[in-house]
């Protein structure tokens, strides 16, 4: 397997590369991102109602592009046309805050949705069923710290320089889409089942996801306001948990069992609203909630988004797909926002706590149901079974010498006798640019890292 | 080469002007300013990169094919400028076109010489593209020499079809 950035081959990496980069953007500025809000502030206009609004239009955007966007030809064009409007519309923050910024952000935020949703169609193409939890794993942890990047510059340099990252990053994104090589149509169902099976299984996802979501709206109009004074631990430390949380998922060895890190996760979630309750607004407590709410959010985000990745495989639009069960989470975030503006205003300070353990709760009860309708569609249960196979992965035995060319045998032999590359080069009259790409192919021709490790092989080889 | 080496030369002069304005513009063109800088510092290492992969083309070259031959003689300095086409075993080159092989995972898979052409077949990923010279009065003895020296650098052995 070719080593890089993504750990997976070059072709994800692409489909992984321009989606981590424009969801940065999306997760720094238009949904509730740290740059947005600070922006309104600098204006001291309130973005209260228009990230509602905004919201929504991301909510309907999601909803409503699996209706048009039914094709692989049309993905890509949404997802290039969004991309560059997504840039546009951000410039014009640079200026003064005028009503334009409302009309933008919400522009911005419904072609969002589109580009999400798009995104689907694009990831079954690029990815196998075997690589694709690992992308989707991976697409989650750099958008996050890229989006962390961005609000540590926003917050802690300036907001302008927050804005600038925001728009390189969109720029970067299209970059690196433009340089995706064009892949092959989006095969047809490939695992047959039952359409109406399938659905159900959607639908009770959808609710699933729904539901859980709601703790997260809460968490947006509730918990982070009560913390935001602490602005410059906020701004890195947020979203940390949640990296680590997906990180430890997929480095973690099949005896960890991820159907209880799930329930545990839910759990955590009632946990951290507990602690929010208890607990007073100092840096110390914001910790201990933040950790635990994020950790437990990281784990519900790939449990589900793996499950989306994995059921592509069973319907024919993935766009429409994706869009629907996100949408669910974004309805969640609306719904439990909605709530926790109303406490916050009626100064219900217990309510979002108790709110958040009957959602917990529910979920609970949901979840064996869920994992039951899943295993009737999913022959094992994704969250369980692609992790084993990742790190049950282990490097065959035996080893095929590879086929080096004379001037490489050459090198190579020159190598073995300790000369450094620029003696080489003087020897062989090459230059030492030559050389170094030379090792590079015969570095990647072992599968070594270094110079150390190549002398090891191929003197064990020779013994042999 | 000359040509990707004046682009870059062109964005790094523009990257050093752009930060010059920006520096001296207020708000918010100085974070506009800023944001050309940066792009401006992008293509400039995009075009460092290719110049320097051209460099290696051109230090490792096997055979150059020159299709056009400009002799200007009413200049003080007579200059004869040769344009043409560089082969070598890490890819070929045309003017400020590059296409690379043998390196960054791209295989050349074949090398087919008949009496008009050299036709290099690389494939990376499954994607497989055809390379196609033509070496007008190429002698024999050359194209003998250029496939033995080809196949010593790239482990290709050529498939003759004179």
């Amino acid at each position: 397997m070719k080593k890089n950035w993504f750990l997976t081959d070059e072709k994800s990496s692409y489909v992984l590369g321009f989606f981590v980069f424009y969801s940065a953007w999306l997760l720094a500025f238009p949904f509730y991102g740290q740059l947005q809000m600070g922006l309104y502030d600098l204006f001291e206009s309130s973005n209260v109602n228009v990230s509602l609004i905004a919201v929504t239009a991301q909510f309907l955007g999601l909803l409503f592009s699996g209706f048009f966007v039914n094709s692989l030809k049309r993905a890509r064009s949404v997802i290039l046309l969004t991309t560059v409007f997504s840039a546009l519309g951000t410039i014009v923050f640079f200026w003064s805050y005028t009503i334009l910024w409302d009309i933008v952000l919400i522009a911005v935020s419904f072609v969002a949705g589109l580009y999400v949703a798009s995104w689907g169609y694009l990831c079954k193409a690029y990815t196998t069923p075997h690589n694709r939890v690992v992308v989707i794993a991976f697409a989650l942890i750099y958008s996050n710290v890229l989006m962390l990047l961005i609000n540590v510059a926003a917050v802690n340099i300036s907001l302008y320089l927050g804005l600038v990252f925001a728009i390189l990053c969109l720029l970067i994104s299209l970059f690196l889409f433009s340089r995706a090589p064009l892949p092959l149509e989006v095969a047809p169902i490939v695992l047959k089942s039952d359409p109406k099976t399938v659905r159900r299984v959607i639908r009770v996802l959808y609710l699933f996801i729904m539901i859980l979501t709601i703790t997260a709206g809460l968490m947006y109009e509730v918990i982070n306001p009560m913390f935001a004074h602490h602005t410059s631990f906020v701004s890195w430390y947020w979203a940390v948990p949640y990296i680590v949380a997906i990180l430890f998922l997929i480095r973690t060895t099949s005896k960890v069992n991820k159907a209880y890190v799930l329930y545990i996760a839910i759990a955590l979630i009632g946990f951290s609203f507990l602690s929010f309750m208890i607990l007073n607004q100092s840096l110390g407590s914001y910790f201990i909630v933040n950790s635990m709410m994020m950790f437990a959010f990281g784990v519900c985000d790939l449990f589900w988004w793996s499950i989306i990745g994995e059921l592509f495989d069973y319907v024919e639009n993935p766009a429409r797909l994706m869009g629907a069960c996100l949408s669910a989470n974004i309805l969640g975030i609306m719904v439990g926002g909605a709530l926790g503006r109303s406490f916050v205003s009626m100064e219900w300070i217990d309510s979002p706590s108790l709110v958040a353990m009957i959602v917990v709760f529910l979920v609970l009860i949901m979840l064996p149901f869920l994992n039951k309708e899943l295993s009737s569609v999913i022959r094992q249960h994704i969250f369980l079974v692609r992790f084993e196979r990742i790190d049950h992965s282990e490097p065959e035995n035996h080893f095929v010498l590879p086929e080096l060319t004379a001037r490489e045998i050459e090198i190579v032999e020159l190598l073995m006798t300790g000369r450094t590359y620029k003696m080489i080069a003087e020897e062989l009259f090459l230059s030492e640019n030559t050389i170094k790409t030379h090792i590079k192919n015969i570095y990647s021709k072992y599968e070594v890292q270094s110079k150390t490790e190549l002398i090891k092989i191929i003197s064990i080889t020779r013994k042999g | 080469m000359e040509e990707i080496k004046k682009r870059m030369l062109f964005f790094i002069v523009m990257s050093c002007l752009m930060f010059l304005f920006s520096i001296m513009a207020n708000e918010p063109s100085r974070w506009i300013g800023g944001l050309i800088v940066l792009v401006f510092v992008v293509l400039s290492i995009y075009e460092y990169k290719k110049f320097r992969l051209a460099k290696l083309i051109v230090d490792n070259n096997i055979a150059f094919i020159e299709n056009i031959c400009i002799k200007n003689t009413h200049r003080i300095e007579k200059e004869t400028k040769r344009i043409g086409v560089y082969i070598s075993c890490f890819g070929v080159m045309n003017g400020s076109q590059i296409i690379k092989y043998n390196m960054d995972g791209i295989i050349l898979k074949s090398i087919v010489i008949d009496n008009n052409s050299i036709c290099l077949t690389r494939e990376k990923d499954d994607n497989e593209i055809i390379l196609k010279v033509s070496y007008g009065c190429m002698a024999k003895t050359d194209l003998l020499d250029f496939a033995r020296h080809f196949e010593y650098e790239t482990g290709v052995t050529s498939d003759m079809r004179l």
